[in-house]
């Protein structure tokens, strides 16, 4: 790759994009993926993906799993998001809070940001009770159909909400309609209520609630939510208990964040 | 701690991907002890021209990773970082499991315990628990390397490991640190032994220290070899508490980890 110049050129992006991805496509669990399972995940050459994997095994990033042709994580990605956690002023003020309400509400609680179409999970405490849902910091969820993507969307300005809603349609394809159905339900209920909720929007006999939050002095939008697993969960009333202690977290946490002016 | 990655372009192995392996260790350069890093930081870190490590980190800028703070010219971690790969390392059963240990061990011995897993010839802590009343003054904090060769820690790894495994380290080891090797390589020796003798390895206030170390290796079939490492002050850890409490309630508490954990 020849470009000496001090800005980066198309093709150095595109390359670290690609790289970037096949990290990305190991999601949030633990399986092991070969090259093939990686090809078909991002849609990228295998050789690409050959000489990819080769990289990160190579960095620290992946180690290839026992006995087999697939690669597992390595321990750096672990080390790079420590790093981010220890440095971030966001975090250090909103863990605590996050704690408290999970402890008082008995749940495990989430605040996510968008990146792409999916939700992340950047600040994430469970009550010392629950000990079933394993998603944590780090993991990723689908935008569309999750009560944390459905809150983030009605938090947003209008214009914004609509262009995420289109992109959505386009990349349901032949379910555009029903997710868009079911996506205004949640609005509904969010501005009738102020929260909205979502049963198995991720994971089976799970649900989720949650509700949009504004950050700081950038006006970050975000997404604040709990969850809990429970055999056959009557979520109307679990809403309806939970909703009044979510609405008055959230205001609390935007008065305990309102001066934060940092990076996300 | 300073890190040394070496990505020097006569360096780079046969079949990576230059500009990547780059992007990565710039991403690795980032310790937890300083959040904002410049180019001149990040040059010393990388071992790499000032051009490159300024291009790499405006491709890092631009895919979101990297924020920039134009007034002092210093770039620092996104929360993006967390969607590569984080999720799944920092969040493994075995590692929450451990971490509810960890805590009321190191509360009721008065230490700080830590869990460690390797990568390439450190040892990386992953979780990190310290009592209030441990009397420590340093931070031995997540995302912290130790070297595998001078450490309790290190060596209740290489104890734990195959021995094909453990030669391949030993000699690795030895072409890194040629000058230091032939005192640390007996040191590591003793402590390799103390664990196959009984099953924990110690450094009680050596080299003149006041802390000292008690390591054990903790392994299981769905995740890589890990160590669970007391510290404490060497006047509360003396030999006798070390060897007839500390290191027997060390191994309890591991087999009670490995139990817990889905086999």
């Amino acid at each position: 790759m020849i470009d000496n110049n001090m800005n980066p050129g198309k093709s150095t992006i595109l390359t670290v994009q690609r790289g970037m991805q096949v990290l990305r496509a190991f999601r949030s669990d633990r399986a092991p993926l070969s090259n093939a399972e990686l090809v078909r995940r991002t849609g990228l050459p295998k050789s690409t993906i050959s000489r990819l994997t080769t990289t990160l095994l190579n960095q620290g990033f992946l180690r290839r799993a026992p006995g087999g042709r697939e690669f597992e994580l390595g321990p750096a990605p672990a080390s790079i998001g420590h790093a981010y956690i220890a440095g971030s002023e966001l975090l250090h003020i909103a863990n605590p809070f996050l704690q408290e309400l999970a402890d008082e509400l008995d749940v495990s609680v989430a605040l996510s940001i968008r990146d792409g179409l999916e939700m992340l999970y950047v600040g994430y405490r469970t009550s010392h009770r629950v000990g079933t849902l394993r998603l944590g910091v780090g993991s990723l969820l689908p935008l569309g159909s999750t009560s944390i993507g459905r809150a983030y969307m009605w938090g947003l300005p209008e214009p914004e909400r609509q262009t995420l809603l289109e992109l959505l349609c386009c990349n349901a394809g032949s379910g555009a309609n029903s997710l868009l159905c079911s996506i205004q339900a949640s609005f509904e209920q969010l501005e009738q209520t102020g929260i909205c909720s979502v049963l198995s929007g991720f994971q089976r006999d799970a649900y989720g609630i949650a509700l949009p939050v504004v950050v700081g002095r950038k006006k970050n939008v975000m997404s604040m939510s709990c969850g809990r697993a429970r055999i056959q969960p009557d979520l109307v009333a679990e809403s309806s208990l939970m909703a009044p202690v979510l609405l008055k977290a959230a205001e609390q946490f935007q008065d305990l964040l309102v001066d934060f002016d940092g990076e996300l | 701690m300073l890190k040394n990655i070496t990505l020097s372009k006569s360096s780079s192995p046969r079949g990576v991907v230059v500009p990547f392996t780059r992007a990565l260790g710039l991403l690795a350069a980032f310790t937890p002890d300083e959040k904002w890093l410049g180019n001149g930081d990040l040059v010393m870190r990388t071992n790499l021209p000032a051009s490159t490590v300024s291009r790499i980190v405006q491709t890092l800028v631009k895919l979101g990773y990297l924020a920039h703070d134009a007034e002092n010219r210093k770039y620092c971690l996104t929360s993006l970082v967390l969607t590569l790969g984080y999720g799944a390392t920092a969040n493994s059963e075995v590692q929450q499991v451990a971490y509810a240990y960890m805590q009321s061990f190191a509360e009721r011995h008065k230490l700080c315990v830590n869990l460690s897993s390797r990568d390439r010839l450190d040892m990386i802590v992953l979780e990190s628990y310290q009592s209030v009343d441990s009397m420590l003054a340093f931070n031995l904090s997540v995302g912290v390397r130790l070297s595998i060769a001078s450490s309790p820690t290190g060596w209740a790894l290489l104890a734990a490991l195959p021995e094909l495994e453990r030669y391949y380290l030993l000699e690795n080891i030895e072409r890194r640190m040629s000058r230091d090797w032939p005192r640390l390589r007996r040191r590591a020796l003793e402590g390799l032994s103390q664990v196959s003798r009984v099953g924990f390895c110690t450094s009680l206030g050596e080299w003149g220290s006041e802390i000292s170390t008690v390591a054990a290796p903790l392994l299981g079939n769905n995740h890589a070899p890990l160590v669970l490492t007391c510290i404490g002050s060497s006047q509360m850890m003396t030999r006798a508490r070390v060897e007839r409490e500390i290191g027997p309630q060390l191994l309890a508490m591991i087999s009670s980890i490995q139990q817990r954990v889905s086999p």
